[in-house]
């Protein structure tokens, strides 16, 4: 374990030193944030200047949310587009044979190695939002930041669960390069709370592509309106999705052929 | 053989050639399409809004209508050039076009059409049966229709040019990318794509009309749901034709001083 995490910090300092390279990149990417950040306020306006609520949501936990959807976009951005976007490309050229000679976990190496550092802003801009939004809410509060924590976390995990195993499909069909538009697509269902979304989108979005738990459900915890049974939940559906990702990669991998052999 | 005569054949070519590798995409742009589904999730959001009764105007139906079509135009104006350019120009890629007889921009063109022509079938198909399915009539005259028609070209034409233009300043940065981001941010709140303008702040539909963001969805929108006609649509032409000659003539202008640059570098 302490080994993993010292190879981690060595490849993300080896990102970090790419990137600083492009530093005016860094606050182009800030202020796109602020940029997306403000129109999207715009709309929320707009929105409840029409109604009180949307989705019995108030403004305050809506912008709470607004702030979890782009915190969950970073992340993705951040960590998850640079490394797995180039399994396909591993698979292709047959690259990932030197990664599964190595002394550590090909899962390891294929998730971590990458991170887009200029991001990191956007980051920052999301926890901020966060932040004010429980403190209009009046929710800021320990026990509220931590069942947060908990919820993001889980978020987190089903993220990375799901992209991975569509990203592993790579194996059987090679060319999935734009598996990640797709996602981008049902996760922008993620910047409003479900219950704002008819019946069937919402049963959609909950049981089938599980935006539910991604912004929903931490948004919720910021608000103090979870329920345990949601919470519950949420932790299940990452630890079955995960469990589930991982018994994927291993098939995948006993079906590898490699392209260069 | 006349310029003309000369130029058709040229832009025949280059359009056959490119509808020929675009129809090897068509898996591609199936997935590009649904890439541009935000407009979708949003008439789902204020569909669920309108469920209790008329939101500022607009019933569910109406929402279902607004949205389906913004889906629409913005497909059928669906540009990427920036990338081929900012590509083109930082590998050097770009020297072999210049090598031939007629300006790389027209080869980006015949692109673009041919990618429309392929794509075309593909969303109409969709946003009828939406349409059809949300019980939402569009008032189909020849005026709504081919004033549509008429604007949906106008606003590709800004749309290729304000992108070409950004993506020509490669020539002096490599931060064209994030500022076609800043640009896209901006454009898809300020065109209506995410609400109808109308129902926006008096202060920001104050100022709207003197940018050109409301040609590229909102005014061909209103142009086909009817809401734009007459004189008013006369209007819409003329303005929207003046900010597409303004990119084009800035397109140009940053294209004679960039291939200088170009050439300067050696590449």
């Amino acid at each position: 374990m302490r080994r993993y995490l010292r190879i981690w910090r060595i490849f993300f300092t080896h990102s970090l030193i790419q990137d600083l390279e492009y530093r005016l990149n860094w606050w182009l990417n800030a202020f796109n944030t602020l940029l997306f950040l403000g129109s999207s306020a715009l709309v929320l306006w707009v929105v409840f200047t029409q109604a009180d609520a949307i989705g019995g949501w108030t403004f305050d936990q809506a912008l709470t949310l607004l702030g979890v959807y782009l915190l969950i976009e970073g992340v993705t951005v951040v960590f998850l587009v640079p490394n797995l976007n180039r399994v396909p490309q591993y698979v292709r050229k047959g690259e990932l044979d030197y990664l599964l000679l190595k002394p550590i976990a090909a899962r390891f190496i294929v998730s971590t190695r990458y991170a887009s550092v200029w991001w990191v802003p956007q980051l920052g801009l999301a926890l901020a939002v966060i932040l004010v939004g429980m403190a209009r809410q009046g929710t800021l509060t320990i026990g509220h930041l931590g069942l947060l924590a908990l919820m993001l976390v889980a978020a987190i995990g089903t993220l990375y669960a799901v992209w991975f195993a569509l990203t592993t499909t790579a194996f059987w069909f090679v060319k999935v390069d734009n598996v990640s538009e797709l996602f981008t697509a049902f996760f922008a269902a993620g910047r409003f709370p479900v219950s704002a979304y008819p019946g069937w989108v919402r049963a959609l979005l909950t049981f089938v592509v599980p935006v539910a738990f991604l912004t929903t459900v931490p948004a919720e915890a910021a608000a103090g309106t979870l329920t345990w049974g949601w919470a519950l939940a949420a932790v299940g559906v990452a630890v079955v999705l995960l469990a589930a990702s991982q018994a994927l990669w291993r098939y995948a991998l006993a079906s590898y052929t490699s392209a260069s052999s | 053989m006349t310029t003309f005569a000369a130029n058709w054949r040229k832009g025949r070519a280059l359009f056959v050639h490119a509808f020929a590798s675009m129809t090897e995409y068509r898996a591609e742009i199936v997935i590009w399409m649904i890439s541009g589904s935000l407009p979708l999730v949003m008439m789902a959001m204020w569909i669920g809004l309108a469920a209790d009764g008329p939101v500022g105007g607009y019933a569910a139906a109406d929402f279902a209508a607004y949205f389906l079509v913004v889906f629409l135009v913005r497909q059928l104006t669906v540009v990427w050039v920036i990338w081929e350019l900012d590509r083109e120009i930082r590998l050097g890629e770009l020297s072999p076009k210049l090598l031939r007889p007629i300006d790389p921009v027209w080869g980006h063109v015949a692109d673009n059409l041919a990618e429309k022509a392929v794509r075309l079938p593909l969303v109409l198909l969709p946003v009828v049966a939406g349409l059809w399915w949300a019980g939402a009539r569009l008032p189909l005259t020849p005026e709504s229709l081919g004033g549509f028609a008429l604007l949906v070209v106008g606003a590709w034409v800004i749309k290729f040019f304000q992108q070409y233009a950004t993506g020509l300043l490669t020539f002096w940065t490599d931060q064209t990318v994030g500022l076609e981001r800043v640009w896209f941010s901006v454009s898809m709140v300020l065109s209506g794509a995410l609400a109808p303008l109308d129902l926006f702040p008096e202060a920001v539909r104050g100022v709207l009309p003197y940018t050109p963001f409301p040609y590229l969805v909102d005014v061909p929108v209103q142009a086909l749901l009817g809401r734009l006609a007459g004189p008013d649509l006369l209007q819409a032409f003329a303005v929207q034709g003046a900010w597409g000659l303004a990119f084009f003539v800035g397109s140009r202008l940053l294209w004679r001083n960039g291939i200088r640059r170009y050439g300067a570098v050696g590449a």
